[in-house]
């Protein structure tokens, strides 16, 4: 039994021959999606979803709440079973991935954390090892010098020993995005993460996963309320109304007025910038949508 | 409820003005009103002074066991119309209609079995009760049920409400004669350490205001929890073995226990267990101050001097004894129990 | 990297259990030496020596006050460490050992074998502890199958399962009071308040190694219980069987309560004090606070218990009662201090 963790020490690709193939090949999927329903209980939030990731690329999903978007992550990160349809990932069907197995490849940040009980960042940030590590979770070298290249690379290295409760929203986010790092996981899915931040922190945090994705080629799945950041910082936008996938695809075709007055049932003005090449979306008054009908 | 919605708005309207905190609040008002209700409540329910009156009572309701023996000893036992759950003895009890425990009697019962008197012994729990029955206009008689000197009390009181003085005296007499004839028998014969236990897992044992210290010396005994100065202590193992009992009389030994002294045979060095004197005890007859605290005098000296008394009864015969001739006794270590105080005592409990 | 990362090693963890028991053995020598009745050292060694006739000083320390010494260092550090467990199996700091009602369970079926054997039924001196531990094993079964909610059992059940189940026995144990005789009503003390007396070596030794084991499989678990802070949907993400997990702790802790009360009675506040303590002094992390949280615990009884059989002289007080009085100020304080967090 592995008990002190010296597995850990090992490099993290060691038992991972038989799935390597599927990872690494750029025409498989990442995920994949279909037909998929599920819910709570009697409760169905997702009906007939059928969607696919690319691996490296970074979607976002969006949508009205009560869409069925954090249903959906839940999904992918084999927390909440489906109730009918399939889901892969890297060609293999999810429930067949063994559950530390599935923890070394997804990680999960979702919108934000309290602790039942104080512990420190550094603490906290080690508990993302835990997939990597044996039964009473000690960590080696290897695991210590991959959280700490984590909380550099988050930017939480001068906080350490503080408590995580001690911290601003934004660094404790930012905590939180160094310990699901340091699962070294092929996937990240975020729910909302910069729902509770301010401007300055959600552009740090969305930086911080353009980054990712550009270095490591991480695939990146992010449920978000702005439609703004994520026409600006995602490639790929999913639009979920009422359990389904509306519509999928670039951001710029996906994000129109058409679109976002089906699925939102608000009228809003939608313009290219020149200088940023995203779409703007802009909320509108009463007054400046009334002034909007009049001129087609 | 006009007034009252005035007093409220004049109220809302000075504390805007900032004054409330100058006139007495009327949540305080309220509150020592309420105290003062519930106070003189609870002083209703001491009150003794009200005594029943002095008819002859010929239907009695008993909420204690002593009552019912002492009523069943001067020959009352067919005035008695209800009984407490407890009330076991003697055989004849078993007819009589239950009326609930002694703290807490059925009023209705009481109410039905249509007494002219009902007799309790007075207790820390008991008083509530006692006040609840006044409360339905039955009289009560309260009689103290804690020591050897209650019992004659009781039994005169007994005696006197049920027109039976005589049988009263009589019963009086009989057991003082019974207790005399247990000390005389033992006079001169140098008293043993008793220790009398009542619960093992904690230990509790018998200590001075009880029954049982009585019993113990008027059998022949020195109790030694004496010095604690509480009825029921609850000792310390340490303090008991530093005390050398020479008799245990133990009600938690179970009778297949009381061959091999159970729980005491961990401690081979107690005199009690070294010479063969513990025993086991289960009767309710030295807990309750009725009639058969006679009988439990001679049993307790039976168990305390076997010598004396004979070695007749089953438990003696069923015990091993470890060692053959009686070893002298051991000194105590506490000096708290000397031999002055156990005359004093002796010489209280000879008078009437 | 200007700070230096503070990180819990195995090592650390050992270092810590090494110094805590060398307190405890401190705390067992002099707690020994501590009673209502003066012994002195001369007789206690010249009774160690003559192995024949015992000098009462040898037998008041070492077949009365040490065993029970050692009975409430085994008792109060399964206390303890129990208390650890159901805090983070509840997700709640202020749980304690008997919250989840198998305490209530174990006391009703330790007093209906009482009045049974009273009656003269079936009477050894292990009926009563042995019944009460067999009413601790179907408490807990029962309590963790009435808690399960579509497959799983969820923390919040679980503890409304033992709430009421507690309520139920406390119910049935005053009503026992309020019926039974005399010597049944001391009986029923004995439960509610707790009661640490003096046992065989051997019943002390037999209980130490159920305890130790209990302890070493809820270590086993210490890691998962650190993730579970994080919340259970992050917990299962991170590789975590949290129903599992879940039903292991529960049963190991319960049962390890179970054997306790069935030796003790309740004795209340030492599962909610002594693991608080802990974290305050040595922080959250379970791999340090649960065997921590054994000595501790241990330590914490025994001097409640030198107290209990101290302070008033001949007579003893319930040990439940010295723990309360020291608990309960300290629980208030917590409480305070918990709810000052929360509202941060």
């Amino acid at each position: 039994m592995d008990v002190f963790g010296k597995r850990g020490r090992e490099q993290a690709g060691a038992d991972r021959p038989c799935a390597a193939l599927a990872l690494h090949d750029p025409v498989v999927p990442m995920v994949e999606v279909k037909d998929l329903t599920a819910g709570y209980g009697t409760i169905v939030a997702l009906r007939d979803v059928s969607l696919m990731v690319n691996r490296g690329e970074m979607m976002a999903v969006v949508g009205p709440n009560g869409s069925g978007k954090s249903t959906l992550l839940r999904v992918f990160s084999g927390v909440l079973a489906p109730m009918s349809g399939s889901i892969r990932v890297a060609g293999r069907d999810l429930s067949a991935y063994p559950r530390r197995r599935l923890a070394r490849m997804t990680a999960v940040v979702p919108q934000e954390t309290s602790l039942d009980f104080p512990f420190s960042i550094e603490e906290v940030v080690l508990m993302g090892r835990a997939p990597h590590l044996g039964r009473l979770g000690f960590p080696g070298e290897r695991d210590l010098s991959v959280a700490r290249e984590a909380m550099v690379r988050v930017g939480v290295d001068q906080l350490c020993g503080r408590a995580l409760q001690s911290l601003s929203g934004g660094e404790r986010q930012r905590v939180i995005i160094a310990r699901a790092l340091v699962q070294e996981p092929e996937i990240l899915l975020l729910d909302e993460p910069t729902s509770h931040l301010d401007i300055r922190h959600q552009v740090e945090i969305y930086d911080l996963m353009a980054e990712l994705n550009a270095e490591r080629g991480m695939t990146i799945v992010s449920v978000l309320h702005d439609l703004n950041l994520a026409a600006m910082y995602f490639r790929r936008v999913a639009v979920l109304s009422e359990g389904t996938v509306h519509s999928i695809g670039p951001s710029a075709e996906v994000l129109t007025y058409a679109t976002i007055k089906a699925v939102y049932g608000t009228e809003v003005y939608v313009a290219l910038n020149d200088v940023t090449g995203a779409v703007n979306i802009l909320p509108l008054s009463r007054l400046y949508r009334e002034r909007l009908r009049l001129e087609p | 409820m006009r007034r009252f919605l005035a007093f409220r708005r004049a109220d809302v309207s000075d504390r805007r003005q900032g004054e409330s905190c100058r006139r007495p609040s009327r949540g305080l008002v309220v509150l020592v009103v309420f105290a003062a209700l519930g106070l003189s409540y609870q002083t209703k329910g001491g009150e003794e002074e009200q005594r029943p009156s002095r008819g002859v009572a010929m239907r009695i309701v008993s909420l204690a066991p002593s009552v019912t023996e002492i009523l069943f000893g001067i020959d009352a036992g067919d005035t008695l119309v209800g009984v407490s759950s407890f009330c076991d003895y003697p055989a004849e009890v078993a007819t009589i209609p239950r009326v609930g425990t002694f703290t807490k009697p059925s009023i209705e019962a009481i109410l039905a079995a249509r007494p002219d008197l009902v007799i309790a012994a007075r207790g820390p729990a008991t008083m509530n009760a006692v006040a609840s029955v006044r409360g339905v206009g039955v009289p009560v008689l309260v009689i103290e049920d804690v020591k050897l000197a209650d019992v004659w009390k009781a039994i005169e009181d007994i005696g006197t409400h049920t027109g039976r003085v005589e049988a009263a005296a009589r019963l009086a007499d009989q057991m003082r004669r019974r207790f005399d004839a247990v000390r005389s028998r033992l006079a001169g014969v140098p008293r043993r350490r008793v220790l009398v236990v009542v619960g093992q897992t904690p230990l509790i044992v018998a200590g001075v205001e009880t029954f049982v210290d009585d019993l113990i010396c008027v059998a022949g005994g020195v109790n030694v929890a004496a010095d604690t100065g509480q009825p029921w202590p609850r000792l310390s193992l340490e303090t008991v073995l530093s005390r050398a009992p020479e008799v245990i009389i133990d009600s938690a030994l179970s009778h297949e226990d009381g061959a091999d002294a159970g729980f005491w045979s961990r401690f081979p060095t107690l005199p009690a267990v070294r010479d063969g004197r513990v025993h086991a005890y289960r009767s309710f007859a030295a807990l309750r101050g009725g009639p058969r605290l006679a009988d439990a005098a001679e049993e307790f000296a039976r168990l305390i001097h076997p010598e004396r008394y004979g070695a007749t009864d089953g438990e003696a015969e069923n015990e091993t004894s470890t060692a053959g001739p009686e070893q002298p006794p051991t000194p105590a270590r506490a000096t708290g129990i000397t031999r002055s105080r156990s005359q004093a005592q002796g010489e209280a409990l000879g008078e009437q | 990297m200007n700070r230096h990362m503070d990180v819990l090693t195995p090592g650390k963890v050992l270092t810590v259990v090494a110094l805590l028991a060398v307190a405890w053995l401190l705390t067992v020598v002099v707690a020994t030496l501590i009673g209502p009745v003066p012994v002195s050292m001369a007789a206690l060694l010249a009774g160690w020596q003559t192995t024949s006739s015992a000098s009462v000083d040898y037998v008041i320390v070492f077949e009365t006050r040490l065993p029970r010494v050692l009975l409430a260092s085994v008792v109060g550090g399964s206390l303890g460490v129990v208390g650890a467990a159901f805090q983070a199996l509840l997700r709640n700091p202020l749980a304690s050992p008997h919250i989840l009602g198998v305490s209530g369970g174990a006391a009703v079926a330790g007093i209906a074998a009482l009045i049974l054997a009273g009656s003269g039924a079936f009477h050894s001196a292990a009926t009563v502890p042995a019944a009460a531990f067999a009413g601790a094993v179907v408490s807990t079964f029962l309590i963790h199958n009435l808690a399960r909610v579509g497959g799983r059992v969820h923390p919040f059940s679980l503890l409304l399962v033992g709430v009421i189940f507690n309520a139920v026995c406390a119910a049935v144990i005053m009503l026992v009071n309020a019926l039974g005789d005399f010597y049944q009503s001391h009986g029923v003390l004995f439960w509610i308040m707790g009661n640490l007396s003096t046992q065989s070596y051997l019943l002390v030794a037999a209980i130490a190694v159920y305890t130790l084991l209990g302890i070493v499989w809820l270590m086993t678990h210490a890691h998962h219980m650190n993730l579970l802070s994080l919340g259970d949907e992050v917990a299962a993400q991170l590789g975590v069987d949290v129903d599992r997990t879940t039903r292991e702790v529960f049963v190991a802790a319960a049962l390890m309560v179970g054997v306790v009360v069935s030796v003790s009675g309740m004795i209340g506040f030492v599962g909610l004090i002594v693991p608080h303590t802990i974290r305050l002094l040595l922080g959250s992390d379970h791999r340090l606070v649960l065997p921590a949280s054994v000595i501790g615990g241990a330590i914490f009884l025994v001097w409640a218990d030198t107290i209990a059989r101290t302070i008033l002289g001949p007579t003893e007080l319930p040990v439940g009662v010295v723990t309360a009085v020291c608990g309960g100020p300290v629980f208030i304080w917590l409480l305070r201090r918990e709810s000052r967090r929360a509202f941060r």
